[in-house]
């Protein structure tokens, strides 16, 4: 598959292109699939480096651990996919847990739509997973949308200059 | 011609490269990338459904609210027998003298549950194999949210959980190593795993539990509230849903996640185990509702001090901002009541703020909800030989000592 890609890029070419020989054959051709390579090596590269961070794992005893220390009746807060808890530490099952009674911080509609609805994420690390595969779509969209324009006027360009070659020299 | 030539590659590049995208699925060692309903592949965790059971659930026709009235009280607080679905209980309510937390004696209902819902199904729970979808699991509850347990689950439980040993299938097979005999269910479905099913996906039938098991609760008739919370302590059910299934409190899954094992909700968020049959550990809309005209979220059942257990969001998806300690406020029409937390928060009340019949104990160890056993109750109570639900030393000695 990358080979496949390699061959329809024409990075030999390309890098003929920029150390400066072959330049004639396609000159802005090259420069431009060098760029793209580049922008596409750096997507992919956040993409895996936040792949990872999706892959941080899930911490089960984060209510639990969020009273680790505390009083009875002492606020507690913690961290999930869905938001920020807070609230109280109060006695269950022999340990003490952050039971929440205040709405959940940072989510962005009512929590039964937004469960029915929302990007899965299982782990913080997981929602900033998400997003950022959601703005990598956006760029890879982007990105062709704007290269497909440049191209659309460079063919326009050329037949252009074909037209005026075959006009000849105006008057 | 190098223009068209560029046109060409460009197309060729971005076909290629959506491909090698799609091919990649986002993750490479998460199996079915499932979609949810952005669209947005779930490949990043296993697969993901927020609170996947109540959109299921309501689909499946768990809660008939359309055959239960509307009701906006006069503020007045206590059970309304009535709203209970008679199926779900063995027998009908009835009232009884009893001493409450505070010495006080008052008058109580007795409420003996069917255990088992009347208003949907039992299960499924695990899946049988890394290719099952969800339509044929349940659900787990991690830190805050729900997770649909499908085949992809199951096989990236490593990569969730951090951890290499998580194997909960034959690699050859793909088929998920689950519990599925009695006697597997009682030496798996319990704190202390044994050896032998550690990795296993963990589910009981509830005609191993004998078609569900009888719990009795006694309940104050008119709530009385405390000056300081009630904790729940080392309690075993906090209150009761109105189709006759008990509402279990959180419970700490360090244990049973030691032994790599899941012990799988269905999409209701209850499950079954041999001492306690099926109980709920998450409100997911299934079971039976009586619906507020007000828009106020809808009652669902009734915690053991008395004080009504609500849905956690009203009409319009809003949770209320004015919640205590234990997860109550107040109002005109309903007095005081509670609020569920949401499915993946594991949680229906998280204290009492009144008082409730027995005592958890200072040291947790609880005399809450312990009773005699009477004719055909087999667990749960004082003198049916087995140490389970609320019963320990201090209040049950001669089935815990």
């Amino acid at each position: 598959m990358i080979r496949a890609m390699a061959s329809v890029l024409g990075v030999a070419s390309a890098a003929r292109g920029w150390s400066g020989r072959s330049v004639s054959a396609a000159p802005l051709f090259s420069r431009l699939t060098l760029a793209l390579l580049t922008v596409t090596l750096l997507i992919s590269s956040s993409w895996w480096t936040s792949s990872v961070r999706a892959h941080d794992g899930a911490s089960h005893a984060a209510p639990w651990e969020a009273c680790e220390g505390e009083e009875l009746g002492s606020a507690c807060v913690w961290e999930s996919a869905r938001g920020i808890h807070r609230g109280s530490c109060r006695s269950v099952a022999g340990a003490l847990l952050c039971v929440r009674h205040q709405p959940l911080v940072g989510r962005e509609a009512p929590l039964e739509s937004a469960s029915l609805a929302s990007p899965p994420a299982a782990t913080p690390a997981a929602a900033l997973g998400a997003v950022g595969l959601d703005s990598r779509v956006a760029l890879v969209g982007a990105s062709g949308l704007a290269l497909v324009a440049w191209a659309l006027r460079r063919f326009a360009r050329s037949r252009g200059r074909v037209s005026d070659v075959a006009a000849g020299p105006r008057a | 011609m190098q223009a068209r030539r560029d046109i060409v590659r460009i197309v060729a590049f971005f076909s290629l490269g959506s491909a090698f995208l799609g091919a990649q699925g986002g993750c490479g060692d998460s199996p079915t990338a499932s979609s949810d309903d952005s669209g947005v592949s779930s490949t990043d965790a296993p697969a993901v459904t927020d609170d996947a059971g109540q959109e299921v659930d309501r689909d499946a026709g768990g809660s008939d609210d359309a055959a239960v009235a509307c009701t906006d009280g006069d503020g007045s607080e206590g059970l309304d027998p009535t709203s209970f679905d008679p199926e779900g209980l063995v027998t009908s309510i009835t009232e009884e003298e009893c001493t409450l937390g505070s010495g006080a004696v008052s008058n109580c209902y007795r409420i003996t549950l069917r255990g088992a819902p009347t208003d949907h199904e039992v299960g499924p729970f695990c899946p049988r194999t890394i290719t099952d979808t969800a339509d044929v699991a349940g659900i787990w509850i991690e830190s805050g949210s729900t997770y649909d347990v499908d085949g992809a689950f199951i096989r990236n439980l490593a990569t969730f959980y951090s951890d290499p040993e998580w194997q909960l299938y034959d690699p050859a097979t793909g088929n998920v190593r689950v519990t599925e005999t009695a006697e597997a269910c009682a030496a798996a479905a319990r704190p202390d795993v044994d050896p032998e099913y550690n990795n296993y996906c963990v589910e009981c039938a509830l005609e191993d539990a004998g078609g569900g098991v009888e719990t009795t609760v006694i309940i104050p008739v008119r709530p009385t509230a405390r000056s300081t919370p009630q904790e729940i302590g080392m309690a075993g059910v906090v209150g009761v849903a109105l189709n006759g299934v008990a509402f279990d409190p959180p419970a700490p899954v360090g244990a049973i996640l030691a032994a790599h094992t899941i012990a799988a909700f269905d999409d209701c968020g209850g499950h079954v185990n041999l001492a306690a049959g099926y109980h709920y550990h998450a409100a997911t809309g299934c079971s039976r509702e009586v619906p507020s005209c007000d828009g106020h979220a809808p009652r669902i059942g009734y915690a053991l001090d008395g004080y009504a257990i609500h849905a956690m969001t009203d009409s319009s998806g809003a949770e209320p901002a004015d919640l205590d300690e234990c997860r109550g406020h107040s109002d005109a029409t309903r007095g005081y009541h509670y609020h569920v937390a949401a499915p993946g928060e594991n949680m229906f009340v998280g204290c009492f703020h009144g008082e409730i019949v027995g005592t958890t104990g200072g040291g947790m160890m609880g005399g809450m909800g312990v009773i005699d056993c009477g004719a055909g109750m087999t667990t749960r109570c004082c003198g049916d030989g087995v140490c389970d639900g609320p019963e320990t030393v201090a209040n049950c000695a001669e089935d815990c000592s």
